[in-house]
């Protein structure tokens, strides 16, 4: 402590020097105060307040953490499935649709029985469409059947042989990588020549070059004339599992009734619809359907087996998204319990505030943007947590989880509106408070 | 006239029962007046300082400050005033602990909306007016009684307010740190500052130029110039209930 004559004497002239007098106000030091900043300011405060009390704080947090951890999470996972599932249905070529005897989607085994009794699609149909539907660009019939692929010493396991015709490259939009396809000449002659998915043709013939070669399907001889370019990976499945060869070939070998559906391009996505109706009415009129009838085969777009999927899983995502809401709403509760003990607390603070010209939503917002920063951080946890979850999702299991940007701005954006939301109720008390009661508070 | 109070009431109602906490209280106080309102406890001297700062509003009855009815303001006009025109100093020193000085002297300016850039200038000059400046990055609990309240003088400082309301400023210091503080509101007073001490000490009150002795919610007296003979001797009564 100084001398009392030093003080004195020194504060006097102090005091002369800063001008004081009264009734100035505070006009010399007033300015504008851009909101940014004294935003910045008020997180400041807010992280220390959380800082004071470490301990209280991760805990209030980690409700928070974990219903964002879920949501990020999930949405991950959902954004993940859904985009392997919109691959899948893509490569079913774009602006096609395919006519098949089944209708997509569940049926008992009566039905089951009645759609076996349909008539099978021949070839004469494709050729029908492909003459009388204007809409329609490229047409092809499909059979499978299923056999081995071998090659020497090598030999894959049972994968699917599709019979197609020429025109399959433009319906499905698949790409041959290596090679050719095999074209109509081939087709009409019901050559044995096969175009190889990817991974087969890798399985078989490694490093070499496989153009030319032999293999067999099933137990007859194939040429090699091209090998198609990879479409990737579903749930930990191959697409490309597959070899294709001329439509007519299939019926040579394998028996002429092994048709099962059409796949069909339309000219454009402007055009996929007359293309259905004119492919409906084509097939309605070669099979002799009286218009009260109903048709006896199906039309499957990308729309309805999108539908379809929607349909299928919308429930468990409800389910999902509804968990971690309730985690979230637990968080929040748990923000606001914390938040009525710290206005209890500081009760004397806000009076201090409020005594030196705080103003109710001065106030209002320190409490609310600790509520809010409080809850954020709890985000930012989830994040990292979700991050990591969905690593570890990705690496152990065919799910392709994956966090994107947006997931980012999604736990910001949710933790810290839950932080607002349930931080409002304390903030308010605490706004509301009387300063003299406040700075009587022990 | 800085303040004028005519006819002040304040009327608590504490369960069914009704408190006159103030009676009808008028009393003018000009600009850089030093004065000390006194009086036992429940007399009504923390109400009457809590109107006169602000912080409570008359039952009945008019308080104009510098001209300004402040009777019929609401709560944010009344925080508005407050950290305009008055600069609190507490018996309990009311710093926030987890600030250090600076940043309590500083609390003000972020309500006046002043600018960071102008903050620390002023800040600065009032840590230096109380002799701080080298214990201005320390938090309250690393200074000493003496040296709290002069961080919350300094705060009180930093709008330049018209009026610094002091209640009971040194009845948690010892008689010797306690006349060091009244020195400093001494020093206060010398440049121009209006002083209201709200105190029961007849020793602290004498450092005032006028003294109001309130009982019974009602000002029992109003005495000038008693401190020391060259400012003449009292001047009577200034009641005018």
């Amino acid at each position: 402590m100084m001398s009392k004559h030093d003080t004195t004497s020194e504060m006097t002239r102090a005091l002369h020097d800063i001008g004081a007098g009264g009734g100035g106000g505070a006009q010399d030091v007033s300015g504008p105060l851009l909101p940014a900043s004294r935003f910045l300011e008020s997180v400041v405060s807010a992280l220390k307040a959380i800082r004071a009390n470490k301990m209280r704080s991760l805990l209030t947090s980690l409700g928070i953490m974990i219903g964002v951890m879920n949501v990020v999470g999930m949405v991950g996972l959902i954004s993940g499935v859904n985009r392997s599932v919109a691959d899948l249905f893509s490569s079913m070529g774009t602006n096609s649709f395919v006519v098949t005897k089944m209708p997509a989607g569940n049926f008992n085994y009566t039905e089951y029985l009645e759609y076996m009794r349909r008539p099978d699609f021949t070839h004469r149909d494709a050729e029908a469409i492909a003459e009388q539907c204007p809409a329609v660009v490229a047409v092809s019939p499909q059979a499978i059947v299923v056999k081995k692929i071998k090659h020497g010493s090598r030999s894959t396991k049972e994968i699917g042989v599709l019979g197609v015709t020429p025109e399959y490259q433009y319906v499905s939009d698949a790409d041959v990588g290596d090679g050719r396809f095999f074209a109509w000449p081939e087709s009409d002659r019901k050559r044995q020549v096969v175009v190889l998915g990817h991974p087969v043709a890798e399985h078989l013939f490694g490093e070499r070059d496989p153009i030319g070669q032999n293999v067999l399907v099933g137990n007859r001889r194939f040429r090699v004339v091209g090998v198609m370019s990879p479409m990737g990976e579903m749930f930990g499945q191959s697409l490309d599992e597959y070899v294709i060869i001329p439509y007519s070939t299939v019926g040579k070998l394998y028996g002429a009734r092994l048709m099962t559906r059409l796949s069909v391009k339309a000219r454009s996505g402007e055009e996929v619809d007359a293309a259905l109706e004119q492919v409906e009415t084509t097939l309605r009129i070669r099979r002799g359907l009286k218009p009260a009838q109903r048709s006896n085969f199906e039309i499957i777009t990308q729309s309805q087996l999108t539908e379809m999927y929607e349909n299928l899983t919308r429930i468990t995502w409800i389910v999902m998204i509804g968990v971690s809401a309730i985690a979230l709403i637990v968080g929040g509760v748990g923000i606001m319990n914390i938040m009525m003990v710290s206005v209890t607390e500081r009760t004397r603070e806000i009076g201090i505030r409020k005594a030196v010209g705080a103003q109710s939503r001065d106030v209002l917002t320190q409490f609310l943007v600790e509520a809010a920063v409080l809850s954020g951080l709890g985000g930012i946890f989830g994040l990292l947590a979700a991050v990591g979850l969905t690593k570890a999702v990705a690496s152990a299991t065919p799910i392709p989880a994956s966090i994107e940007l947006w997931s980012i701005i999604l736990a910001l954006g949710v933790s810290i509106s839950v932080g607002v939301f349930f931080g409002f109720y304390p903030a308010s008390k605490a706004a509301k408070l009387d300063p003299i009661e406040s700075l009587r508070y022990e | 006239m800085l303040i004028q109070l005519e006819g002040v009431t304040k009327v608590y109602e504490v369960g069914t029962e009704k408190v006159n906490a103030l009676g009808g209280v008028s009393l003018s106080i000009e600009k850089n007046e030093y004065l000390a309102i006194m009086g036992p406890s429940g007399s009504g001297k923390s109400t009457l300082m809590n109107v006169i700062g602000c912080l409570d509003t008359p039952t009945s009855g008019s308080y104009r400050l510098k001209g300004q009815e402040v009777g019929d303001l609401d709560d944010d006009e009344l925080a508005e005033i407050r950290s305009a025109e008055i600069g609190f100093v507490f018996q309990t020193f009311n710093l926030l602990p987890r600030m250090t000085a600076f940043q309590n002297v500083e609390l003000p300016l972020i309500y006046s909306k002043a600018h960071r850039r102008t903050r620390a200038e002023r800040v600065w000059g009032v840590m230096d007016a109380v002799g701080l400046r080298d214990r201005a990055m320390h938090r309250p609990s690393e200074l000493s009684g003496g040296q709290r309240q002069r961080v919350a003088i300094a705060r009180a400082l930093i709008n330049n307010p018209s009026i610094i309301l002091a209640d009971e400023p040194t009845g948690n210091l010892d008689s010797g740190t306690g006349e060091e503080i009244m020195q400093v509101f001494e020093g206060l007073h010398r440049a121009g500052n209006t002083i209201i001490l709200v105190t029961h000490e007849e020793y602290i009150a004498e450092h005032a130029n006028r003294i109001i002795r309130l009982h019974d919610g009602l000002i029992s007296s109003d005495e000038r110039g008693v401190r020391g003979s060259s400012l003449g001797g009292p001047v009577g009564s200034a009641e005018r209930v």
